[in-house]
Order: C-alpha cells, then structure tokens, then sequence
C-alpha cells in the first residue's frame, strides 16, 4: 500500500482547496478523494479501476494521474487503492493548436 | 477521403520530405485541430490541408458532461501523427507535467512544447521554454519548442537539445502573418534543427511568404479553423506551402528599384 501523501504543488492545492488539508488517513469506512478538481466518495478499498467505471470511462483512452504519478494506460492502472484524500486527474486530449 | 498526397505532381511539388528526429513526414504543412464549429468540419478541413502532423491540448476530462469526448475519437490516429502541446501552461513545471501526461498516452514521445509568460499576447517565456526543453529532452522527448523569432533564443533551444524549434510568425491566434521575415530567416540559416514556423498565419499568401524564407514547415490552427469556408482555407493553405517552399528552391530573382524590360528594345518599327 502506498501512502495517500499528495506529490508536487498542484496535487496540494487541490487537495488544500477541496478542504481534505491536515486530515488523517482513516483505516476504513468511506474515502473522500478529489477527482478533476471535485470531491467524491468511494467505498473502502476503491481503486482507480472502480473509479473509471463509475464514471463511465473505463473503456476511454485516457490518462491517469493519481496523487502527482502519472499511471501508464495499461494493466496496473485500475490496480491502484485510493485513500482518504487522494487527488485523481482524469486526462485527455482535446482540440488545440 | 483526400490523401496527403493525391499525385506525383503533388508530390514533386512538396519536394523532398520533411525530416524531424530521424522521422520523414511528406507534408510541410502541420495543423491544429481546435476551435473548429463541428468535428465533421475539423475532419474535412484536416484532410482537405494534406497535413500529416496535428496538434492536440492536454485537458481534464469533463465530468459533468457525457457527452465530452476526446478528439481522438473523430481522428483517424493510424493516419496522422499526434503531436501534443502544453498550451495553457505558464511555468517549466505544468509544461513539463502536461507533456509526460501526453507520452503516457501511449502515442509518442513527441511534444509540441509551449511556456506560455503572458496572457494577452500568449508569448511565449524564452528563459523557461529553455529551461523545460533541456529537462523533457533529457527524459527522451523529441522537443518541438514553441518560441519567439529571436536568434538568441532559438540558439539555446537548439543547445538544450530540442528536436525542433518552432519561432512564431506574430502572436497565437492574431492572423498577422509573418511580422519580421529577416528574424525566421536568420533562425533558419543558423540552426542545424528544423524551423517550423508556429502562429500567426492568417491567409494563403502568408503562408506562402514564410515558406519562401527557407523555413522547413508552418504550424497553423486558427488561419484554417476561423475562415469563413475552413476547408476551402485548408485546401488554399497547402497549396501556399507548397508554392512558398518550390519557390524558395527556385530561388527568387533580384529585386530591382528600376523597371528592366522584358521585350526587346531593338526591333521596335520606324
């Protein structure tokens, strides 16, 4: 298990602005974690893989960061546990010059 | 479908091909693929220029919308080369971040790479742009660098290993055209790298103009996109580059301040 500790400037901004600043772990029960910048609930033990199919992105080419480490798409992407005050950026491309 | 090269006519009109880090590319001219009406129109538009390499940004994806798609999804990725940009980035760190989250895409390990220092003119921070090519180079980037027309810093962006070095024509999404032709040809000539010029390109004839100073490519988005008919602008822009590129190869005549006439002055009747 890798600690929940955010990882450069902007995953703390994210994580002080979405108000999980100074909160502890907790061992179980629901994990409040941000997500493109908005607070969501996940059950215990989620990982990112559940978080794609809730969201209904689990068959999109898109990239994860999870906590500042960017997951390659691949196999161990949707393996990674999601703790109290995780910040997950789901990225994609868009139209741009 | 339009193919990027439809003839042989076509072909020997582009010259010999364009050649970034090792890797040909039959087209000198690379678009954008943002600010289009429809994705139908982007689709056709894309095809009608005959690019081979397109630029897409780096975005969240909109969770509050099912409907959001990534662009990838009206781009036909076996046929063009995606080249990713940082645009929307203001520091060496988001640039930086916003590129490896692009190569995680699976696609290259190119990027078209943008420190932007101001928002009104969108011009780019020469002393990060520096700064953030030499450490994406140093992880394996191929580094297209999005950079003012100044020697100087072209010169360092080369130094700090960029694969590319990408001088604006005049400022993102402003249409001026080529605003100081000396400035792209002195980068041309002194850069080893190729000098795809990135920017500003309104209409045909600056396009034209820019390949006529040597420079090995043009990057334009907003000169196709914003035009009233943006397929018809596309076609008219590949044509541009083509004939701005052939006529850089021919070598143009001397410019004259006298008229030297084309008909013979003996022979005229009594």
């Amino acid at each position: 298990m890798t600690p929940s500790k955010t990882q450069g400037p902007t995953a703390e901004r994210e994580r002080a602005a979405a108000g999980f600043a100074g909160r502890p772990d907790t061992a179980a029960g629901p994990v409040e974690i941000t997500v493109n910048g908005k607070r969501r609930t996940m059950a215990d033990a989620a990982t990112i893989g559940d978080l794609l199919r809730e969201l209904d992105l689990d068959h999109r080419m898109i990239v994860v960061e999870h906590n500042g480490q960017i997951l390659r798409h691949d196999v161990s992407a949707p393996a990674h546990v999601l703790h109290m005050g995780d910040v997950v950026e789901l990225v994609h491309f868009v139209g741009g010059g | 479908m339009v193919t990027a090269v439809t003839s042989l006519a076509e072909l020997s009109a582009s010259g010999a091909p364009l050649t970034i880090a090792g890797r040909e590319f039959r087209s000198r001219l690379m678009v954008g693929t943002g600010k289009y009406a429809s994705t139908a129109l982007m689709r056709d538009a894309i095809a009608a220029s005959g690019a081979e390499v397109v630029t897409v940004a780096v975005r969240r994806v909109d969770l509050d919308r099912s409907n959001d798609e990534s662009i990838l999804a009206h781009l036909d990725t076996s046929r063009y080369f995606l080249l990713a940009n940082t645009a929307g980035c203001y520091s060496v760190a988001d640039a930086c971040r916003y590129a490896r989250i692009a190569r995680a895409a699976g696609f290259n390990e190119w990027v078209k790479l943008e420190v932007i220092a101001d928002e009104a003119t969108l011009l780019p921070d020469p002393v990060g742009v520096v700064e953030a090519t030499r450490a994406l180079a140093a992880e394996g980037f191929q580094v297209l660098a999005y950079t003012n027309d100044d020697l100087i810093t072209a010169l360092r962006l080369e130094d700090a290993g960029a694969a590319g070095v990408m001088p604006l024509a005049s400022p993102i999404g402003s249409g001026l055209g080529l605003l100081n032709p000396y400035a792209i040809r002195t980068i041309k000539h002194r850069l080893s790298v190729p000098v795809i010029v990135d920017a500003g390109v309104g209409t045909a004839s600056d396009a034209c103009v820019t390949m006529e100073q040597g420079v090995d490519g043009v990057l334009m988005n907003t000169g196709i996109a914003a035009a009233q008919d943006p397929v018809r602008m596309a076609t008219a822009m590949r044509h541009a580059v083509d004939a701005g590129r052939e006529a850089f190869l021919a070598g143009r005549m001397p410019r004259r301040e006298v008229a030297v006439p084309s008909s013979p002055r003996a022979g005229m009747l009594g």
